[in-house]
Parts: structure tokens; C-alpha cells; sequence
């Protein structure tokens, strides 16, 4: 019945041929036996004991010479040297230790000491500071030089300015530039002043200095070298702000898409009816998404596609209920006949986890790398308005996953066509859970400085990876002696730990850009190792195996040769000691 | 030549014509057999080359084509015309009958320097020996499906005729051709200049030792096989591409159409972490008994030859029922130890059951669907142990002569291996 | 110094404690119609974890496939599970994605491993990470410590087990349920040694695993006693992916006297207390929600402003070019699309070529003449 016969049966039949082998190779020697007579065998003549024991020589001259050291070559598992310490070591954390310094240029032209404020600020920074990798820097900008070329880039920009007479301290952050206008009240007091900046600047950067070293720690095991090397006189204001965030970042940071260069969007329309029959997404994203997806260019790149489903069911499992605009209370189970009176039906929290319909929606991606989908639902007619009650913008985020908003159209309005302007809150939406997608923290309100924060943070995130896999191949390395490491892997590892070694550097001198290409090197370079497609195949080869596979070789074709060889052995002993006996 | 070698030749000539021109589907049908062509003979594969090769494409591309790159000079130069390609193959087959001929006429599978049977009168004629080369089905299947182990085969015999007179050279020669067009006869070098050498006139081999002789033999080899590949290597338009797509299959076995050899199938099942081991394994094998079988049979180099075309035709990794009819053919010339060999009903019967039910279950197995692999594995396993029975019987018997002839009052009686 | 220590296992006990999307991988290792209620089996854990929401991108089914359109299939076209044949398993979207002879220990192997040939499509990976929840279904003949792929290979207990610590190794899992239906089948799990994985099967050492009942139209065997009654289970209790049932109330329901054979649960290498496993934790799946509230509503607000803002600024450490290169390199990280193009040959009279062979040919003639004649 079977098709192919087993392994071992196989083996078996390797040994039939290999018998077949061993009866015509024993014939050397049972041909010469066979001048021997019946009762008592007459002696050699030496010329025939000589061809003989030249005969059994030259097998097993072959046999040694040549069949041994291939056996050693062909059969020996080829492991390419790996620097296995430094693997460990990025792995462990210890290679690198990350720095994200960041430069604050501070432009105080009406100030009468900047460089005493400044160093006061500065250290009252570094005090507060309990995460010494990610610190501040602030430089006295000249007028003249805004910004050398190749030199690190600029975080963000501070400008002191005088405020209005009597105001307190306060600041402005202009939400498309790196700038930070600060206004100083004209009763002027470095002490109050210095303290001021100093936590401004703290709150600004606070969010991406948490996800930075919640990334880093999450990362290394024990000897966790990130957090709290610096500031050992800590014990300040900050350091609460730190903590209580921390369940929080960690939500943030669960719904983090993983790194890639490249994501893949797609638009979904689902309605319920026939209705929309088309939308203009294409211009809606051009105009709405477009600008901000460029922004990202430079940390990961996109590619758009779009589609409609009509009468697009949920699943059997989404019950929106039924809730008159009066009483807020639940109401029984949206009764058709109060069709006139106004309410809504409400979707609870365990209906949208349920909320896609993964069975019937086509929401399958071919890209070979990561999509994130964004869903417009459109209900059916008797089921609107659909609301979340929990959400002001009728719409949710599905952590790694995509973002889905319930967009009920305006009563009689035209329904078969959704314009540019009707897609505008869809996708203002999305663009902020496009961002929380990928990381960017939510907090300064400016724009530039986010992404600056997203660009450390990929960074950061894509080093700690990179690092994290190295490991993981270490460990295999060691765990499964069996597995064969072609030069590959060798090559790939190497690349990689140069990439993470430039990326380290490039991050000490607050070249960020730079240590993000580096990082996205180092984590290819690395995926690469790890999923070297030939170091596959099944691992466990056991002993007995083994023996299957060499038995056809040492039974038939081994033992007449060992035994020839024993024999004339024996043979040579006998001469030796006659030989001594004569003397 | 006498006038019965002559009437075998025109007989056997008319009879291929006859089977080429009278039954125009049968060249095809012979050709996609497995049994009688691999891929690195297949007259199919041959022509895909050929068409690469004549539209300036590398006749390599697409690894179809294994073959010598001077048989794709030698096959663009002929006319196109089926007929022509029929009367070389059939040449081809003359020839090779023709060195069987020269080399029963030298009496040296009977007679050599060293040893002469006592059997000496039982021996075929030459005509004989001709005629059971051409008339062998084996052969003539081998030459109308026109695989080109013909060639090699031919050129072997040259080689083997060239060595009964004593001109090395030539024969060496000779071996340097057969070793290009399909590697393995390179194993036959030692026996040939040992040939060679018990071959020479008495005059000639005063002042030669076999030492200086072989050295100057091997030389000749080593130029003749350089020149041949510098020439290959020229007509594939300076690329040594041809190396791998032919050497390169013979060792490595990268195709595993099914043939009557042992490897296809044992590779097919091979964990691959074994595969280059049991390579070399395979390979090694081949070699293994050279040197044994030179020293031992030292009397006789033409049976080593023999013997180790027989070895080959079994045990090389694309073997084809040519290899067997040029071990039969060659057998024949040691007529005189056929009452000598112990098993030939057995062989006889063997070979026939493997000859009529492999066809028959391939058929099963690929046509069918009703068989699987093992079908056909089966049958050439007993193809496979049928000959190597008669290779080993051969010895027995050749060895048997050898010691009857020391002693001569044993001749004819029991004895007991110990 | 201790703080932070603290934070971090904090954290990560965070992190572990919800997994963002769910995988199942099934397997029917057999082929051959007398092997219907394998492919029965695993066609009906299909039906349900996509009852439950899994979708169809992240269920890989691996199946010889050739029930449905057997010859000797009574009723071409169906799978049924119940000799009352009321449910057609094959009915409609079944997505298979190891098919037939795809279905090798080497594939299952690379699925695991995600060590595929470059240009392997989605639907045919395992693209998990450390977020997923897989479900692992098996089901085949098997002996102590193996199972076999098609009566022409097998598969190791080790085998599973190194290639699930690969894939722990590089995270590819948060948790794994192994689930297998197979003679001997708990000898499949006992060499797992990774984390954070639960395994269940159906029958202990020197045991076999029955079959439920057999149809006599169909003429073979519809299912296996342990699948039998894991499904009734699941049908039965849980009814959507909001199920609250747990892994513990699964383990519960299994009886001996119904399987025929001893169930086994292992569960040291499982972190949580089955009690609070749900279900839907692995047959399901249930996504988080995150509904954007009141806090983001500035935020929202903003984004459009800065949206159209976004494209008179650069972003730091590049210039504008950066931004195209880092497209190109994406261009060209994507696989390197070689121009093949059908080339017209023509037989060239090509005489230079043919005079290289002549002239070959002749050398060897000369050579073989000069050779004739010297000796």
C-alpha cells in the first residue's frame, strides 16, 4: 500500500546490495582457499600466500586511506564559527550601552546669565534623572550657527523669552516645530526659573524616557544595565511620575505593531447594505494621510490598498442592543415598533472584541510584510445609530492589529456615495491610531519631537531585538549540538553585530537617524541568521539510526574484510613465532 | 577477416536496418526506455544539447544534458538526416565487433605470457565471438535506441584491440576517449598498460620495465584526456561549465531517474545528512577492487577488464543494459571456463526473469499507477544480483582454470573451499 | 537600585498576561481512505476554532486531502464527522495550505521553525510572535514517541519538542495548547521542555486510541473517541468566543470509560493555573479593544493640523533623500525581480562553431592516427 518503502526498509535493502557487494569481494581470498584439498590442505606456495596477503593490503589501503577521511569529511556536521561571546554579550546587554542623549539648544538672548541658568538647569536634570541612558543636554545656541550639517541632530529648540508682566512662568509648544517657546515672568529668579525649565523639559520627554527604558529593561535578563546607574542620589519628584505610569506604558506598548520598513494599509469599507457603493478614498488619503505618512517615511515606508464589502454580516456573536434616548437605562432588545422614538443601539465592550467578523470579512493580507488594517463599518439602516457608548469618536483599537470606526451616515442623506469630506473624521482617526500603532507617544504636542521619539524608539526597540535574536541563536547553537550552521549564518551574524556595534555609536553621538538604519540592518542581518532555512530537518537522530544506516556498510561489506584482515594477522603471528622457534 | 566475420557483420548490419527503417516508431520507443538510456547517454537528451548548442545557447542550460561536448561537434557536422545518425550507430557497432574480432584472433584470453589454460581447445572463434556481440538483443536494443554508451563502448573495444597487439599507445589512447566520454573506463587504466605490456613482442620488451612503461603509458594518458578537455573546452565556447554538467552527474548523482543500477532508488531513500558519505561510499566501491584484481589476476590483465566492466556495469551510478552486453560480449571471449562456472542456469533464468518482468512492472508503476517504485527497484535488484552472480562465477571459474593449469591432475574434480 | 528590578518583573508580568492574536496549526498526518476519521477530526477542529473566531490567515491546515473526492467516497465532495450526517465538514471555505504530499515532517518542521523558502506565500507561515496564542492539532497514527507522516516518514517526540524551544527561543508563541489524538499519544508531549506550553493527549504508553463510531454508508470509521468528545464539549459549552469556560472545566470532562483509553494533561511547563485559562484562549479568538476615549480627544483633534504640517519638516540625522532611499531599500529588500524575457534563438549557420568542432574532431583523428602509428 505504501508508496515509498521506509527508511528502513531502505536500510534493508542497502544491505542486500551491499551483499551483493561483499559476494564478489570475498572472492579473493575464497578463490585462493580453494587449492586446498579435502583431508589435510596441502601449504601455500609462497607466491600465493604473498598475492594474498597483497590482495587483503590493497582493500584495506583504500579502506584507510581514502573511504576513513571521507567518512570524517561527508559525515561530520559543518558548524560555522560563531563569536559566540560577543553574541552573548549583545544579548546579555553588556555589549552596548545604549545612550540617547539628547541636545537641547536653549536661545536666551534677554537673559542676563544663560550659562548660570543653564548649568543650574542641567543639574538639576541630571539629579531628577534615575535613567541615565536617555538625558538631556543643553547648549547655549549662537545666534549665528543653528545647526551644523553631520553634527548630532537638535532634539528640540528653547527659546526664553520674556513674558508678559505679572504672567507666571509658562510655555508654548508649537505643534509642527521643534521649538519650545518659553516665556519667563519678568520677576526674574534663577532659582524659580531654573526649576521650571528643568521640569518642563522633563515633562515634555518624560513619555518616550519611559517606553525607552521600559523597551530597554523589558529586554535585558538580570544584570539589567539600563535604569539607575546615574542618578544613586535619586529619590525626587520624577521618579513617582515614573512609577505610576508603568502599568500604562506597558499598555502602550502592548499595542505596538513589531518593527518593520514596511507596513501594508488597508482601507476597508464593510456596510451592511448595498449602500455606500463607492467612496473617495483615494483622494481621502492623499490629502488627509498622505502628508503624515511621508513624515514616517523616513522610519518605515507604506503601501495603501482599499476595498468594499457589501452586505458585510457580524458575526452571529454581536447583539447590539437597543437603548431609547431617554432613560439610559438598558432597555429590552431593540423593539422594531419604537422605531419612531429616538435612541440608539450600543455595542458593549464584549461585542467588540467579537466585533470582526474574521470568518467572512476578506481581511487577508498577501504582502509579505505586516499589514494594519482600518475598518469603516457602515450599518444596516434598522440597526442605526450604532454607537460605542465608551467612545467619543465611535471607534476602537485592536492592539497590533488595526483600527475599526462605526460610521453612521446622516438621515437622509444621499447614502450610495461617501465623500472626501465625510471620510475626513474616519481617517483623522485613524492617523492617530496609525501612530499609536506604531508607537509614538502620545504626550508633547508636537509633531516633529513625537516622531523624533518614534525614530528613538524604533531604534531602541530594533537594537534590543536584533540582540535578543543573537541570543536566541546562541542559545541554540549550544542546546542542539546536532544542528549544522552553514557559513551563512556566520556571515549574517557578523554583519549584524557590525551594525549593532554602529548603531551603538551612532546613538552615543545623538545621531538617531543613522542608528536607526543601523538597527533595521542589524535586526535583517540577524532574522536572517536565525531563519537560515537550511538549518532545518529533524535534529534528533538517534543512536539506533545510526546504526541502520552504517549496518548495511559493516555487516556484508565490513565483517569479510575485518576477517580477512584478523586472518592474516593470525597468519603473520604463526611465521613470526615459527620463525623465532627455528632460531 | 575472414569470410564467416564477414557474413555475421553483413548479416547483423542488414538486421539493424531492417529494425531502424521497417518499424520507424521503435528508435523512439527504445530511446525513452530507462533500462537502455540514462541521463548521461540518453540520445534524447543528446538532441536537446544539440539544439542548444547549434542556436549558440551553452548546451548545458536547463540540466538536461550531460553529455561529452566533442559528441555534440561530432553530431552538428553529420547531416541531419535520421539515416545517417542510424549507419553511425550501426558503424559504431561494426567496429566494436571488429575489435572483438582482433582481440579473439590474439588468442590472449586463453594464452599469455605468464599462463595458458589448459582449456585452450574449447575456446569460440572469432567470428563467434562477433556474432555473440551482434546478436545479443541486449546490444542490438542498445543500438537502435542510440544512447551513446555505443561510442564508449566502441572506443573500450579499440582500446582492448590496440592493447593485444601491444601498441600502448593507441590504447591508451583509446582509454583516454572512453574515460571522456563517460569517466568510469579511467579505472581501466592499470590493466591496460599491464595489458599493453604482456602484450609486446619479446624484442620490444627487453629494455622496457613495466615501471618506465606505465609511467610513459599514464603520461600519454594524462595529455591525451588534457587535450581532450582543452578541446571541450573550446567548443563549448571557453567555459569549463561541461565539467560539472558531465563528471559532475557521473559522481554526483544529482539525477534520480529510476535505471537498472542500485543508486536511484537508495538515494531517492537516503537521509540526507548521509547522502555525500554514502556518495563516496558508492563511489569507492567502484575503485575498491583494482587494485585486488590487477594483483591477483596478474596473468591475466584482459579479465580484469573484464571484470571490471562487469563491476561497472552493476555498481556505477548510471548504469544501462550497454554496459552489461559489453561485459557479455567480452565474457564470451572466455569460453573455454564456461563448463568451469557453477551458476549459469541460475544466471541464465535470473537474467531473463528481470529482462521480461522489468519492463512490465515499470509499466505498472508509471503508467499504470497500480505498482509502486519498489516494483521496479525489485527487478533490478535480481538484475543487479543476476550479474553480479555471473561476475563472481567468472572469477571461480577463471581461477579454477588458473590452479588446474598448476595443477593438472585435479582438473575436472570436486574440491572444497576453506 | 531594587526598584527598577521590581518594575521589570512587574512589567513583564504585565506583558505576559494577555497574548493580542490566536494561531492554530492542524494536522492530519495520514492519507488513505481507511484514515477518513482523521481527516475528520481535524476538519472538525477547523469548524470550530473558526466558529470561534479564529480566522482563516491564521489557521494552518495540513491535510492529505483526498477524502472528500475518493473514489470510494459515497457522497463525493463531503467529510462528514457523525454518522447521522448532518453537518458537511467540507461544506463550504476550507482553506487548506498543506495539501497531500505537502504534508512532510520537513514542512511541519519549517512551519514551526518559520524556516521557509523566501518565497513562501503568508497563507503557508506561521507568523506568530510573542503576543500569539497557538493551538496545536494533531492527529495520525502513532507509536511511542512518534508519529508518522503519511506511512513514508515520522516524526519525533524530540523533533516537536527542539523545534517548540526554537520557536520559544525566538518567541514565536506566548502560549501553546498541544493537542493530539494518536495511539500512545501523551509519549508525543513528554519531551517538551519549553515554557509556557499545555499539552493534552489522548491516550498514555502502550495505549490506543479508539474510534467513536463508524458510518456504515460511508463504510469507514467517521471520528475518534477523544476528539468525539472534546468537541462535544466544546460544542456544547462553549457556544461563543465569550465563553468563560476554562481549560480546567475541558480536562474535567474527559472519562476514561468514554475514550477507551487514558487521557493525559501535562501541565508543568504552563505558568497559569488552568482554572484561570479560558478556553477561548486558545480556541478562540478574542481581541482586545482599546475604544479611544475622552483623553485622546485633543490629541485627535490636533492631528490633522499636524498632518499637513508634517511635510515642510525633515525629520532629524536625514535629509529629504533619506526618505527615498529608504523606499528604495524597501523596493529592493522585496525579492529582486530578474527580467526574464523569452530570448528568439535562431539555428545559426554558425560556422566559426562548427569549424571548432571540425577541428577537434580532427585533432582527435590525427591524435589517434599518430598514436596507431608510433607503436
Amino acid at each position: 500500500m505504501s508508496e515509498r518503502l521506509g527508511p528502513d526498509v531502505a536500510a534493508t535493502i542497502a544491505s542486500a546490495a551491499s551483499a551483493a557487494v561483499a559476494e564478489s569481494k570475498i572472492f579473493p581470498e575464497s578463490a585462493v582457499s580453494i587449492s586446498q584439498g579435502k583431508k589435510s590442505p596441502p601449504p601455500d606456495t609462497p607466491e600465493n600466500t604473498r598475492v594474498r596477503s597483497l590482495v587483503i593490503l590493497s582493500f584495506w589501503v583504500v579502506v584507510i586511506t581514502v573511504g576513513l577521511p571521507l567518512w570524517w569529511i561527508t559525515t561530520a556536521i559543518y558548524r560555522a564559527p560563531l563569536p559566540l561571546k560577543e553574541m552573548q554579550s549583545w544579548a546579555d546587554g553588556r555589549a552596548c550601552r545604549a545612550e540617547f542623549p539628547l541636545l537641547i539648544d536653549v536661545e536666551a538672548l534677554t537673559l542676563p546669565d544663560p550659562e548660570g541658568l543653564l548649568k543650574t538647569v542641567q543639574h538639576a536634570l541630571d539629579d531628577a534623572n534615575d535613567f541615565s541612558a536617555h538625558h538631556l543636554r543643553l547648549r547655549l545656541s549662537t545666534n549665528s550657527s543653528k545647526v551644523e550639517d553631520g553634527e548630532e541632530s537638535v532634539a528640540a529648540t528653547l527659546r526664553l523669552s520674556q513674558g508678559a508682566a505679572g504672567s507666571p512662568h509658562s510655555y508654548v509648544l508649537s505643534p509642527s516645530s521643534r521649538a519650545i517657546d518659553l516665556f519667563y515672568s519678568p520677576s526674574y529668579n534663577p532659582t524659580t526659573l531654573s526649576a521650571f525649565v528643568a521640569s518642563t523639559l522633563q515633562e515634555i520627554f518624560a513619555e518616550e524616557q519611559q517606553m525607552i527604558s521600559y523597551l530597554l529593561a523589558s529586554s535585558a535578563p538580570a544584570p539589567s544595565p539600563s535604569p539607575s546607574s546615574g542618578g544613586g542620589n535619586g529619590g525626587n519628584g520624577v521618579k513617582v511620575v515614573n512609577k505610576v505610569n508603568t502599568a500604562e506604558i506597558a499598555r502602550k506598548m502592548s499595542r505596538i505593531v513589531k518593527y518593520s520598513p514596511m507596513y501594508h494599509l488597508t482601507f476597508s469599507l464593510f456596510t451592511a447594505a448595498g449602500d455606500p457603493s463607492n467612496w473617495e478614498i483615494e483622494e481621502a488619503v492623499s490629502e488627509y494621510l498622505q502628508p503624515l505618512l511621508d513624515a514616517l517615511g523616513g522610519i518605515s515606508g507604506f503601501t495603501v490598498d482599499s476595498q468594499i464589502q457589501f452586505y458585510a454580516s457580524l458575526s452571529s456573536s454581536v447583539v447590539p442592543t437597543w437603548v431609547p434616548d431617554s432613560e439610559k437605562e438598558e432597555g429590552e432588545e431593540g423593539e422594531e415598533g419604537e422605531e419612531s422614538a429616538s435612541g440608539r443601539y450600543i455595542l458593549k465592550k464584549e461585542d467588540l472584541s467579537s466585533f470582526i467578523n474574521s470568518a467572512e470579512w476578506p481581511l487577508v493580507s498577501i504582502t509579505s510584510y505586516p499589514a494594519i488594517n482600518f475598518i469603516i463599518y457602515i450599518p444596516a439602516a434598522d440597526q442605526s445609530p450604532l454607537v460605542i457608548p465608551t467612545s467619543s469618536t465611535n471607534a476602537f483599537l485592536l492592539p497590533q492589529w488595526g483600527g475599526v470606526m462605526i460610521h453612521n451616515p446622516p438621515a437622509g442623506s444621499d447614502n450610495t456615495h461617501l465623500t472626501k469630506e465625510a471620510l475626513k473624521p474616519a481617517l483623522d482617526i485613524f492617523a492617530t491610531q496609525l501612530l499609536s500603532l506604531l508607537g509614538a507617544p502620545t504626550h508633547p504636542a508636537s509633531l516633529p519631537i513625537r516622531l523624533d521619539s518614534l525614530t528613538r524608539q524604533r531604534s531602541a526597540e530594533l537594537l534590543v531585538s536584533a540582540s535578543s535574536t543573537l541570543g536566541s541563536l546562541y542559545r541554540l547553537t549550544l542546546a542542539l549540538p546536532s544542528i549544522s550552521i552553514p557559513s551563512s549564518v556566520s556571515t549574517s551574524v557578523s554583519s549584524t553585530l557590525s551594525s549593532l556595534t554602529a548603531a551603538c555609536q551612532e546613538l552615543r553621538h545623538g545621531r538617531f537617524g543613522g542608528a536607526l538604519e543601523e538597527g533595521r540592518n542589524a535586526e535583517e542581518q540577524a532574522e536572517k541568521a536565525f531563519f537560515e532555512k537550511s538549518m532545518v530537518g529533524q535534529v534528533y537522530f538517534p543512536e539506533e539510526h545510526k546504526v541502520a544506516v552504517y549496518l548495511p556498510l559493516m555487516g556484508p561489506v565490513g565483517a569479510p574484510l575485518l576477517m580477512a584482515a584478523l586472518k592474516e594477522i593470525s597468519r603473520l603471528v604463526r611465521v613470526w613465532k615459527a620463525s623465532r622457534l627455528k632460531k | 577477416m575472414d569470410r564467416r566475420s564477414l557474413t555475421v557483420i553483413i548479416a547483423t548490419v542488414v538486421l539493424r536496418l531492417v529494425l531502424f527503417t521497417a518499424f520507424p516508431s521503435l528508435p523512439n520507443l527504445l530511446t525513452n526506455r530507462v533500462e537502455l538510456s540514462t541521463p548521461v547517454t540518453s540520445f534524447k537528451r543528446l538532441q536537446e544539447g544539440l539544439f542548444l548548442y547549434t542556436h549558440g545557447l551553452s548546451p548545458y542550460d536547463g540540466g538536461v544534458f550531460h553529455q561529452a561536448p566533442l559528441l555534440l561537434a561530432f553530431f552538428t557536422t553529420l547531416p541531419s538526416n535520421p539515416i545517417v545518425v542510424y549507419l553511425v550507430y550501426i558503424l559504431s557497432d561494426v567496429l566494436s565487433a571488429y575489435s572483438l574480432i582482433q582481440i579473439a584472433a590474439s588468442g590472449v584470453s586463453v594464452s599469455t605470457p605468464y599462463h595458458t589454460s589448459s582449456r585452450k581447445s574449447s575456446t569460440w572463434p572469432p567470428w563467434a565471438v562477433a556474432a555473440a556481440f551482434l546478436f545479443n538483443p541486449f546490444s542490438i536494443a542498445t543500438c537502435i535506441a542510440r544512447p551513446t554508451i555505443v561510442f564508449t563502448n566502441t572506443v573500450i573495444l579499440t582500446a582492448i584491440a590496440k592493447g593485444v597487439q601491444g601498441r600502448g599507445v593507441a590504447a591508451v589512447l583509446a582509454l583516454a576517449m572512453a574515460s571522456y566520454l563517460s569517466l568510469y573506463p579511467v579505472l581501466l587504466l592499470p590493466p591496460m598498460v599491464l595489458l599493453a605490456h604482456d602484450s609486446l613482442p619479446a624484442v620490444k620488451k627487453k629494455g622496457r620495465s613495466l615501471g618506465s612503461f606505465a609511467a610513459v603509458l599514464t603520461a600519454v594518458f594524462t595529455v591525451a584526456a588534457a587535450v581532450l578537455g582543452a578541446l571541450s573546452w573550446g567548443i563549448t565556447g571557453g567555459s569549463w561549465e561541461f565539467l560539472a554538467s558531465t563528471y559532475g552527474v557521473h559522481l554526483l548523482l544529482p539525477d534520480l531517474t529510476p535505471n537498472v543500477g542500485l543508486w536511484w532508488y537508495f538515494f531517492i531513500e537516503m537521509f540526507d545528512s548521509f547522502r555525500e558519505f554514502f556518495l563516496c561510499v558508492f563511489q569507492l566501491h567502484l575503485a575498491v577492487y583494482l587494485a585486488g584484481l590487477c594483483l591477483r589476476l596478474r596473468k591475466q590483465p584482459l579479465f580484469v577488464i573484464t571484470t571490471l566492466l562487469g563491476i561497472s556495469s552493476i555498481f556505477k551510478s548510471y548504469p544501462s543494459i550497454g554496459d552489461t552486453a559489453l561485459y557479455l560480449s567480452l565474457l564470451s571471449l572466455y569460453r573455454h571456463i564456461f563448463p568451469l562456472m557453477r551458476y549459469t542456469f541460475f544466471v541464465t533464468s535470473t537474467l531473463l526473469y528481470a529482462t521480461l518482468l522489468g519492463p512490465a512492472f515499470y509499466h505498472l508503476w508509471i503508467y499504470a499507477g497500480s505498482g509502486n517504485a519498489n516494483f521496479f527497484y525489485a527487478i533490478t535488484l535480481v538484475w543487479s544480483l543476476a550479474v553480479t552472480v555471473l561476475v563472481s562465477d567468472a572469477i571461480f571459474a577463471v581461477l579454477r582454470d588458473e590452479w588446474e593449469t598448476e595443477r593438472p591432475e585435479m582438473k575436472g574434480k570436486e574440491i572444497v573451499q576453506i | 537600585m531594587k526598584l527598577p528590578l521590581a518594575l521589570v518583573t512587574l512589567l513583564s508580568c504585565g506583558a505576559l498576561a494577555q497574548h493580542t492574536s490566536n494561531w492554530a496549526v492542524l494536522v492530519s498526518t495520514s492519507r488513505f481512505w481507511f484514515n477518513y476519521r482523521h481527516l475528520a477530526n481535524v476538519l472538525s477542529m477547523y469548524r470550530t476554532v473558526k466558529r470561534l473566531g479564529i480566522p482563516d490567515s491564521q489557521i494552518i491546515l495540513m491535510l492529505s486531502d483526498d477524502i472528500a473526492c475518493n473514489p470510494r467516497n459515497a457522497f463525493p465532495g463531503t467529510v462528514y464527522n457523525n454518522a447521522d450526517r448532518a453537518l458537511d465538514l467540507y461544506g463550504d471555505n476550507i482553506e487548506v495550505d498543506y495539501r497531500g504530499y505537502e504534508v512532510t515532517v520537513e514542512n511541519f518542521i519549517r512551519l514551526l521553525t518559520d524556516r521557509v523558502e523566501p518565497d513562501t506565500p503568508r497563507s503557508k507561515r506561521l507568523l506568530t510572535d510573542d503576543r500569539s496564542n497557538i493551538f496545536i492539532y494533531m492527529t495520525g497514527h502513532g507509536g511511542n514517541e512518534f508519529l508518522k507522516f503519511q506511512d513514508a516518514e515520522e516524526i519525533s517526540a524530540f523533533d516537536i519538542a527542539d523545534a517548540f524551544e526554537q520557536m520559544w527561543e525566538k518567541k514565536r508563541y506566548h502560549e501553546m495548547l498541544f493537542m493530539i489524538d494518536t495511539c500512545q499519544a501523551n509519549t508525543m508531549y513528554s519531551k517538551f521542555y519549553s515554557k509556557n506550553i499545555l499539552a493534552t493527549g489522548s491516550s498514555k504508553l502502550d495505549e490506543s486510541s479508539y474510534s467513536h463510531h463508524a458510518d456504515n454508508d460511508v463504510g469507514v470509521a467517521v471520528i475518534d473517541r477523544y476528539t468525539y468528545y472534546n468537541l462535544e464539549f466544546l460544542e456544547n459549552n462553549v457556544q461563543s468566543a465569550s465563553s468563560k469556560h476554562t481549560m480546567k472545566d475541558l480536562f474535567d470532562s474527559y472519562e476514561t470509560e468514554k475514550i477507551h483509553s487514558t487521557p493525559g494533561v501535562r501541565t508543568d511547563l504552563f505558568k497559569r493555573d488552568l482554572k484561570d485559562v479560558l478556553i477561548t484562549d486558545f480556541f478562540g479568538n478574542v481581541q482586545n479593544v482599546e475604544i479611544d476615549g475622552e483623553d485622546e480627544q485633543k490629541w485627535k483633534e490636533d492631528v490633522l493640523q499636524l498632518s499637513k504640517l508634517a511635510v515642510d519638516f525633515t525629520m532629524p540625522g536625514r535629509k529629504n533623500g533619506t526618505c527615498a532611499s529608504a523606499r528604495e531599500s524597501a523596493e529592493t529588500s522585496a525579492p529582486a525581480v530578474k527580467k526574464v524575457g523569452a530570448v528568439r534563438v535562431e539555428g545559426s549557420k554558425g560556422w566559426s562553431r562548427n569549424a571548432m568542432g571540425i577541428g577537434a574532431l580532427l585533432t582527435c583523428a590525427a591524435a589517434w592516427v599518430a598514436g596507431s602509428a608510433l607503436t
